[in-house]
């Protein structure tokens, strides 16, 4: 094709993301920066206890004050009093007297007035009576007081299955929060004709709508939610937060509400990845050929349920790893308790049992004198095999070729400046003091919903001549932008599918069709998927109007079979032509009592290799390089995918590191950005990656998601550099400089047999 | 989001006037540097005064009579890339460099990192958590959260620069509404979290005045998890003269494990007169880590954050014994 036909910026290029200049200059408008003229400032009154009975909400004094337009609680409520993304709802817009609070910082009222320190001060006023009761915090005690939000059991093969060799681990995941750098923020305008319209940072605007119009009480239509700029999600931006309230407010005080959250509420005004607490038990014969896997996976869920549900089952699923497992024994469940919610954070499950079933794999090589990566090489599923849940392998599984690749990467050199040491800014170590250690994992996690939910997205495209006569393209979805980079996304597609370099990416809104959420990895293969099969109509009706020998169209022109030019796109658009179209994936089914069933559309596999230079003595360490291969099936963007491998492997490094939520007593104590950390650049290491492109026969362009693998096993494989550094066992994420230093270890509060439900749990008896 | 309350801003011309006017005002006054430290706490209504007085520029790193001469408003990014102090103090230098983060140290200043704020996780921490959890001693409340049984506060002296200047026998100047006076810094913190500075409360720092004797050896090392932006979670600063192998004199101070920078005597003299060995040292830094005392209330366990100081100690004097190797 002569190059002037070709379409530049097309599916499989990587071409800078349309929004990148302004993001990084400043110019981006995310949710905090929404305004509107004449508008007021909301804020919600939170529950200082973990648990409590509401006696009484007084809010006399607050409604007459300097400012204040609106002061609502749940007596106010006009529609669904509870809301949630799990069916049947169990969260309250707003909790009421006579009821309880499940968690500190739970909103209980809210206000609306000119000013911000006029809505805090009318907070203040507020009197709310509390009955204090004893909040259930421990989830073991949970479970057998039956405080259950999901339990799921997998049994597959022979639960009698022997081994040459077993080895046993106990594993802790710290509860980690998402951190998106804008918070949660939205503006709420009433419309003239009593409806509203929603400008909200969001993962998922459909998903909100629903929740939104039932609580509002609003017949279908009156409430549109369009998406405010997001400054990140993870997870965190899956649940409501502000969208009823910033509504409910608006409604009752006739004028635009903004609401958004400091850095502070954020913590409480939020779901987190969920802490778990693991018992495992891994079986091989004597030459490393893994015989039963048996585990028990405790998440704390929270006071609400949130998506609990699914992250118990991706827990389970992915729970023995991406290996041949002939026999399984899984428990996995999320208790009940009076804490903050948790709920989707980017890996969603697939990373707390990553790290348990990697700690496992190296345990056992140790015990077998194997080599850890040949011991993985020698388990790794392959295509046509079966998952623990009975779902044979379809799709790509390139596992055994990402470990050959990820292992063949180059290893970082020595630290050169005191500035890439442990501790290293703080001139703590000096070279002499540095043990470096190198480790390995493997992980896999599936994309998109699972379990039978009827998982689509829509787009709509419109091809029409612009004002210079040239043709356009115009993609319009309701999904989510969070920062992956699906704009791009959809800009390539639409060039690739219509041959038309001029590409508009509208406002994400309600006015058009579902694209679900912008979770699970499954925007590039779903509403990347609904613009490709809509654009395929619209070129079908280009190709229509102009008739024979018109066979494709690219570069901007329509072309014949031989790849010659006939004529301009242009030329045949003397009407705008614009197609809708849903795209589903193929139906997947549920888990059946024993966990068995096709529950999931597709698997997306990855390695990592950590090398950390540890001061054993401090207890710092510092990680030098993540190095990685990754499944992708087709990278139709490879910067893109590099940026979302090393976003996800900041995060891994957090995780690993030093990334906690630490509670007590029920309420967050380090909830702060001084107090809560994150990586710097300074602690972020060398990332090297080799994507790994097999096209899954499936997948529009057989593009797998690429989002949350590079979250999955970085911890894991950093935890076992660090181990492989000092000798330690370390079964704790993050790993505290207390633990690296070998000054005290992570034991479990209670003894449960790998396999069995914590409702068994016994107290270890208490050391001699 | 949180916001600074609403605040009277005054600016005066001279030390002296920014002293009269803080003493005029008394308690709704508080004075203001680059505010790093104070912005931020009283957006979480640590503390609610009504005015504010800025510090007038008090700039300049000046060498006077084997002494270095630092005005108050040095940014401790300037402090830190000072050619004369990086090679005669850098001890000190490198404890301005690894405060906070780069941006930071653009508008903190030298001054106000002398008088920074001690700190708690109880304390530092927005309005409404603390009444949620319940106010404590510090502000707004009568019991102590972390040592409840405790009359006093605890809350920890979080300066870097304050132990690496304690221990060259520093001084600051200090301007009142009368005039000016010259006090150890050794002399300016008090053992108390919450009246935590021993200067009254209207005394303007404007200078700080370093010694720095011909063959004075210098380190400081700072511990904490993160390459940038984390305050101390404990700190040593070392000065050492040597005769050929023998130590002729030694000053230890501490970072953020008491209410006030820690100097331990005991240590310092331990040294003094004996070889430089591996023992002498690891006896030096056991004794210096005696009197540390950390308490529950920063990051990370106080059980670590003890253990460590007799580790960062060690490294400290290894580092200022042989400069070239760090
Ligand atoms: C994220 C973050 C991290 C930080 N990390 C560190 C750290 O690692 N180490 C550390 O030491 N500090 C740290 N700080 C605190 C602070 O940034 C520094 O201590 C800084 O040096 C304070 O200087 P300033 O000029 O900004 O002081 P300001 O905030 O202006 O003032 C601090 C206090 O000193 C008083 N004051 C200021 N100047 C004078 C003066 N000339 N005379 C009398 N009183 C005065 C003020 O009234 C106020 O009480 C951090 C702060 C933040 C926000
Ligand atoms: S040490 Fe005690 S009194 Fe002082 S700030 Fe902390 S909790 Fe409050």
């Amino acid at each position: 094709m002569p190059e002037g036909l070709r379409t530049r910026g097309g599916v499989g290029e990587s071409i800078p993301r349309p929004d990148g200049p302004d993001k990084v200059s400043g110019r981006f408008s995310f949710g905090s920066d929404l305004t509107a003229p004449g508008m007021l400032f909301g804020k919600t009154l939170r529950s200082p206890h973990p648990h409590a009975l509401i006696r009484s909400i007084d809010v006399e004094k607050a409604t007459g004050m300097p400012g204040v337009k609106a002061v609502l609680t749940a007596a106010d409520l006009p529609g669904e009093r509870l809301y949630s993304l799990h069916k049947p709802p169990d969260q309250p817009v707003l909790a009421a007297a006579g009821d309880e609070v499940r968690y500190a910082g739970e909103p209980v009222a809210i206000v609306a007035a000119e000013h911000p320190e006029q809505a805090r001060a009318a907070l203040e006023a507020i009197a709310v009576e509390y009955e204090v009761l004893a909040p259930l915090l421990d989830p073991v005690d949970a479970i057998q007081r039956g405080s259950v939000l999901r339990e799921l059991t997998i049994r597959s093969g022979d639960p009698d299955a022997v081994a040459d060799v077993v080895v046993d681990g106990y594993y802790e995941v710290g509860q980690q929060d998402q951190a998106p750098l804008g918070p949660e923020a939205g503006l709420a305008i009433p419309t003239p004709h009593g409806g509203i319209d929603l400008w909200v940072a969001t993962q998922a605007l459909h998903v909100d709508l629903e929740q939104v119009e039932a609580c509002l009480g609003m017949r279908p239509g009156a409430v549109r939610l369009h998406l405010g700029g997001v400054g990140g999600a993870f997870g965190a931006r899956e649940d409501l937060s502000i969208q009823v309230h910033a509504c409910l407010l608006a409604l009752k005080a006739r004028r635009p509400v903004k609401m958004w959250y400091g850095r502070e509420e954020s913590f409480t005004g939020h779901v987190h990845r969920h802490p778990a607490w693991m018992w495992y038990s891994t079986g091989a014969d004597r030459d490393g050929r893994l015989v039963f896997v048996k585990a028990t996976i405790l998440l704390d869920g929270g006071a609400y349920a949130s998506s609990s549900g699914a992250v118990v089952a991706n827990a389970a699923c992915f729970g023995a790893g991406p290996y041949r497992v002939p026999n399984a024994h899984v428990w996995s469940g999320a208790a009940r308790t009076n804490t903050v919610p948790n709920g989707a954070m980017r890996g969603f499950g697939a990373v707390q049992s990553c790290f348990a079933y990697e700690g496992q794999m190296d345990l056992l090589a140790a015990r077998l004198g194997l080599d850890p990566i040949e011991l993985r090489l020698k388990n790794a599923i392959r295509p046509g095999d079966r998952l623990i849940t009975g779902q044979a392998l379809t799709g790509a599984a390139p596992m055994a070729k990402l470990i050959d690749l990820c292992q063949g990467l180059p290893e970082p050199p020595a630290p050169s400046d005191s500035l890439a040491l442990p501790g290293g800014a703080g001139n703590v170590a000096s070279a002499a003091e540095v043990v470096r250690g190198t480790g390995f994992a493997v992980g896999f996690k599936n994309i998109a919903y699972s379990e039978g939910s009827d998982d689509y997205a829509t787009a709509r495209v419109r091809l029409q001549r612009g004002p210079d006569g040239a043709a356009v393209v115009q993609v319009k979805t309701a999904a989510s932008e969070v920062g992956q980079g699906l704009v791009t996304v959809c800009l390539q597609v639409a060039r690739t599918e219509l041959g038309v370099e001029a590409v508009e990416i509208e406002r994400a809104d309600t006015t058009v069709g579902d694209a679900g959420s912008s979770s699970a990895s499954r925007q590039t293969w779903m509403t990347g998927g609904a613009v490709r099969d809509a654009a395929r109509l619209v070129a079908a009706e280009v190709l229509k109007r102009a008739g024979p020998p018109a066979q494709a169209l690219a570069g901007g022109h329509v072309l014949d079979e031989e790849g010659a030019a006939l004529a301009p796109i242009e030329l045949f658009l003397d009407e705008p032509i614009e197609r809708e179209f849903e795209h589903h994936h193929r139906p997947t089914s549920g888990l059946d009592p024993a966990g068995q069933g096709d529950a999931h559309v597709s698997f997306m596999f990855v390695a990592h290799r950590a090398t950390v230079d540890v001061d054993a003595e401090a207890g710092l360490a510092r990680v030098a390089q993540v190095a990685t291969a990754q499944d992708v099936g087709r990278a139709i963007n490879p910067l893109q995918v590099h940026g979302q491998i090393e976003g996800g492997i900041a995060q891994g490094v957090g995780l690993a590191t030093m990334e906690e939520i630490k509670l007590k007593d029920g309420l967050i104590r380090n909830a702060s950005f001084t107090d809560y950390i994150i990586p710097t650049s300074l602690d972020m290491p060398e990332v090297a990656a080799v994507l790994v492109e097999e096209p899954e026969p499936e997948a529009p362009y057989g593009a797998k998601g690429v989002g949350e693998p590079p979250l999955i096993s970085s911890p894991a494989a950093i935890v076992a550099a660090m181990r492989a550094a000092t000798g330690r066992r370390l079964n704790r994420v993050p790993v505290s400089p207390e633990e690296l230093a070998g000054l005290s270890e992570c034991r479990p509060g209670w003894l449960v047999r790998p396999g069995q439900s914590p409702a068994e749990a016994v107290r270890p008896a208490p050391p001699l | 989001m949180l916001r600074l309350p609403r605040l009277r801003y005054l600016r005066p011309a001279t030390a002296g006037e920014a002293a009269a006017s803080l003493s005029k005002l008394g308690s709704r006054a508080m004075f203001v540097a680059g505010g790093t430290d104070l912005f931020p706490n009283l957006k979480r209504r640590q503390f609610e005064p009504d005015t504010l007085v800025q510090v007038p520029p008090l700039k300049g790193v000046r060498r006077v009579d084997g002494h270095f001469e630092i005005g108050a408003t040095v940014t401790l990014a300037e402090a830190a890339a000072d050619p004369g102090l990086r090679a005669a103090l850098p001890g000190f230098a490198e404890a301005a460099g690894l405060v906070s983060s780069p941006p930071l140290r653009n508008a903190g200043t030298v001054g106000g990192n002398l008088c920074v704020d001690t700190r708690c996780n109880y304390y530092n921490m927005t309005y409404e958590w603390r009444k949620s959890i319940g106010f404590c001693l510090k502000k707004d409340g009568d019991i102590c959260l972390v040592a409840p049984s405790s009359p006093r506060c605890w809350a920890v002296s979080s300066s870097d620069t304050a132990p690496a200047a304690m221990v060259l026998g520093a001084s600051v100047v200090l301007v009142g509404p009368d005039g000016e006076r010259e006090l150890p810094v050794a002399e300016l913190y008090r053992d108390d979290g919450i009246e935590y500075l021993a200067k009254q409360p209207h005394e303007v720092v404007t200078a700080i005045r370093l010694p720095a004797p011909e063959g004075l050896l210098t380190a400081y090392v700072k511990l904490r998890r993160r390459g940038s932006i984390d305050f101390p979670l404990a700190g040593a600063a070392v000065a050492l003269t040597l005769d050929g192998p023998i130590v002729t004199g030694c000053r230890i101070a501490l970072a953020a494990v008491a209410s006030h920078p820690l100097e331990v005597p005991e240590a310092g003299a331990f040294l003094a007169g004996k070889r430089l060995t591996d023992e002498t040292i690891s006896a030096a830094a056991e004794l210096a880590a005696k009197p540390a005392r950390p308490l529950d209330n920063a990051d990370l366990t106080h059980f670590w954050r003890k253990k460590m100081v007799r580790v960062i100690v060690e490294r400290a004097i290894r580092q200022a014994a042989t400069p070239s190797t760090t």
